[in-house]
């Protein structure tokens, strides 16, 4: 695999998880004043602000 | 308040006055125009020009008063007394001057900049009700105009009044409570009326607000420091006046402004006595019928998917070939590029495969919910809800818990936030509890993929049939609660009935894309970022074959297959996809877009025929009842939590709905065997 590539892959890879862990954990560690929309993937509007 | 705007102006009505219209109209912001009461959950604002005039439009929450009862109600007057707007459109529905008039009293008292938009006068001449708009303005002493949100008319009028300043005077028009009261009030005044920072507008409604024991009135003087002064003369005027209004202060209170209301009617309307029927009576004649309503109701969600299915098949088959063609355009510009084939692998298979086959079904998800949107625009679901209601009252269960239901159909994380509307806490858990089993949109995916591939002539009549299965099993489950564990439950609740409408084109475009996009949008990032997670765990450890028995996945799956083979799927493909499915349902989608990616050419077109060997239409119909009830997503589990407050029932929904997924996939595949399907 040339680096470029191992670049490329480990960077999908890193984003993917860091991105797939925040949804996944990040809604049940909510802190004072946050709401559920700031993890949802579908930028949701359901919660009042 | 922001300075950048001219002028701020707050809307504010009633629930279903067309106030939402109203704010598309003016902003063309992408805000859903809903019928049951509480839809509007939220402060939305937008911003447009006229005259010359910036203007920065709030849409507030849809309330049916100024009290501090519902969320809804206090976002309502907290915006109205600590940001002040320049001015306050209250939409009201001339058909229901009564309902909607209450509202305008509460924002008289709070001594707000007030415009009052009339609308529906049309519908409401039909019905033989004729206003005085101009006694009406009189009385009420705020400026009255008639506007048709429908048809655009008389809107321009409405905001030149709202730009005139002189319009924007406070109404001198007073409620007199009576003598009893209005003394009690007075000794309230007093003591409020040495407190500069409460201006003088405000003092009777605040003092109102005391008498009526509303919570956020009371923490406004809380930190005063004649605050137990206060609290003293408030609780002996409440004691007094208990005897003689009602010991229900809210109640008495009401009570009071409907008299006014009452007289005001009697001053500005007229009426007709209809001999005729209107056509909305005439349509709920059957829509509300105890005997046709709910195979009406039926028949019309049937309609919906079939109808559907034939119009989005053509653009579905051309995002197939589309993502067909992209596949093999990308894996020969890749290994022209001399790239190794992991990376190739990594795009082909898991970026292209995963959010490829999940955008195959945005044409038909586009078009169901342009027909969604067509049935709640129209009124036809408040229809489905009062029918609902009664037939679950029937069951002996809460009726107000079918508009959270109905909400769960798009997606159980507002259904779940829309419980909110519950009184008590029972019933609240209880309508969280049988939420997750209202089909919402991300479970379509999975069943359109599996419909689409084992039953493609019945497509329509198998999704349907999933959908009337969840509702089912929220009832029966719902019954079974009730039975045994929330034994008391509240008062009924009043479903409000909109008159039908034909949808404005404009509101059911907006409302149809706005869920389409957020599909796409979730295509492009939780799916996308799980089908790579996913490709990772089929291709490693380094040197095993993408997506074989060997692979991370193959491992994990197989360990957990043996759970799932009574059911008809103990491939271990579906059971990485069901997990990985926890996180978002439609990942279920994208997970077998990448696993089964590797088994054909690379792309898309395999997934169907590499499902065909490992289900057969009775064990792929058990997998769609799996999804449907199984521990529901994330983002739901997280609204449980958050609701609920508690980590126990949050395990506890996670953990019994589970169960009873595989018991209800596990009669039908083993009762459809037996059957010789």
């Amino acid at each position: 695999m040339k680096t470029v590539e191992i670049i490329f892959v480990s960077l999908i890879f890193s984003i993917s998880l860091i991105y797939a862990l925040r949804v996944v954990i990040g809604p049940f560690f909510l802190k004072k004043g946050d709401n559920l929309c700031k993890y949802c993937p579908m930028a949701g509007k359901c919660e009042k602000k | 308040m922001e300075t950048k705007y001219d002028l701020t102006v707050g809307l504010v009505g009633n629930p279903n006055v067309g106030k939402t219209s109203l704010f598309n109209l003016l902003t063309g912001a992408r805000q859903h125009v809903g019928n049951w009461p509480g839809k509007t959950v939220e402060k939305k604002e937008g911003e447009f020009n006229f005259e010359g005039r910036k203007i920065n439009l709030v849409d507030l929450p849809g309330a049916y008063s100024l009290s501090a009862y519902t969320e809804e109600e206090t976002v309502t007057s907290d915006f109205i007394f600590k940001e002040k707007p320049e001015a306050v459109v209250h939409v009201i529905d001339a058909q229901n001057l009564e309902r909607n008039l209450l509202m305008t009293i509460h924002l008289i008292e709070m001594g707000s900049p007030l415009v009052v938009a009339l609308n529906m006068v049309d519908r409401a001449e039909a019905k033989g009700i004729h206003i005085n708009t101009a006694k009406l303005a009189e009385l009420l002493g705020v400026p009255v105009v008639v506007i048709n949100v429908r048809e655009n008319r008389g809107i321009d009028e409405l905001l030149r009044v709202v730009l005139k300043r002189e319009a924007r005077s406070i109404s001198r028009s007073k409620i007199n409570y009576g003598r009893e009261v209005e003394e009690e009030l007075e000794k309230l005044i007093q003591i409020v009326s040495f407190d500069k920072d409460i201006e003088k507008k405000n003092r009777k409604w605040l003092c109102l607000g005391l008498l009526e024991e509303d919570k956020n009135v009371a923490a406004i003087f809380a930190d005063k420091p004649y605050s137990i002064e206060l609290s003293a003369a408030q609780e002996k005027s409440i004691h007094h006046l208990q005897s003689v209004l009602d010991k229900d202060m809210g109640a008495g209170f009401a009570r009071l402004r409907y008299g006014f209301i009452d007289g005001l009617i009697k001053e500005t309307v007229t009426r007709k006595i209809n001999k005729g029927k209107t056509i909305t009576e005439r349509l709920d004649d059957y829509a509300l019928s105890r005997f046709w309503g709910i195979p009406l109701f039926l028949f019309v969600i049937f309609l919906v998917f079939q109808i559907s299915f034939k119009l989005s098949e053509s653009a579905s088959g051309f995002i197939r070939g589309g993502f067909h063609a992209i596949a093999l355009g990308v894996t020969s510009l890749l290994s022209m590029w001399g790239m190794s084939d992991w990376t190739t692998s990594l795009v082909v298979d898991g970026i292209i495969g995963g959010v490829g086959n999940v955008l195959i079904f945005v044409p038909i998800l586009g078009m169901l919910f342009l027909f969604i949107a067509i049935l709640e625009d129209s009124g036809y679901m408040a229809r489905i809800a009062f029918v609902m209601d009664r037939f679950m009252h029937k069951l002996g269960l809460h009726g107000k818990a079918f508009i959270p239901m109905i909400l769960g159909f798009g997606c159980n994380v507002p259904g779940i936030m829309a419980t909110r509307t519950l009184e008590t806490r029972r019933d609240r858990l209880l309508a969280i509890l049988i939420n997750p089993f209202m089909s919402c949109g991300a479970r379509l995916p999975v069943y359109i993929l599996f419909a689409g591939i084992f039953f493609p002539e019945h497509q329509g009549v198998v999704i349907f049939s999933l959908y009337v299965l969840g509702i089912l099993m929220a009832i029966i489950v719902g019954f079974i609660f009730r039975k045994f564990v929330f034994k008391e439950l509240s008062s009924p609740f009043v479903i409000e009935l909109p008159s039908y409408h034909i949808p404005s084109f404009k509101g059911v475009l907006i409302h149809a894309w706005e869920r389409t996009w957020l599909f796409i949008k979730k295509a492009g990032t939780l799916i996308l970022a799980f089908s790579v997670l996913i490709w990772f765990l089929a291709s490693l450890p380094v040197g095993v074959a993408y997506g074989s028995e060997a692979s991370l996945a193959g491992s994990f799956g197989r360990m957990l297959s043996p759970f799932f083979a009574p059911l008809g799927f103990g491939n271990w493909q579906a059971t990485v996809a069901l997990i990985f499915g926890l996180a978002g349902k439609e990942i279920i989608v994208g997970s077998f877009g990448t696993l089964y990616g590797a088994s054909g050419d690379g792309s898309a077109l395999s997934l169907a025929s590499a499902l065909r060997q490992d289900f057969t239409p009775l064990s792929s119909y058990a997998f769609m009842v799996f999804v449907l009830l199984y521990t529901p997503c994330i983002a739901t589990l997280a609204a449980i939590k958050k609701e609920t407050g508690s980590w126990k029932w949050t395990i506890f929904v996670a953990t019994y709905s589970v169960i009873i997924a595989w018991l209800v996939a596990f009669v039908i595949y083993n009762f459809g065997r037996l059957l010789g399907f």
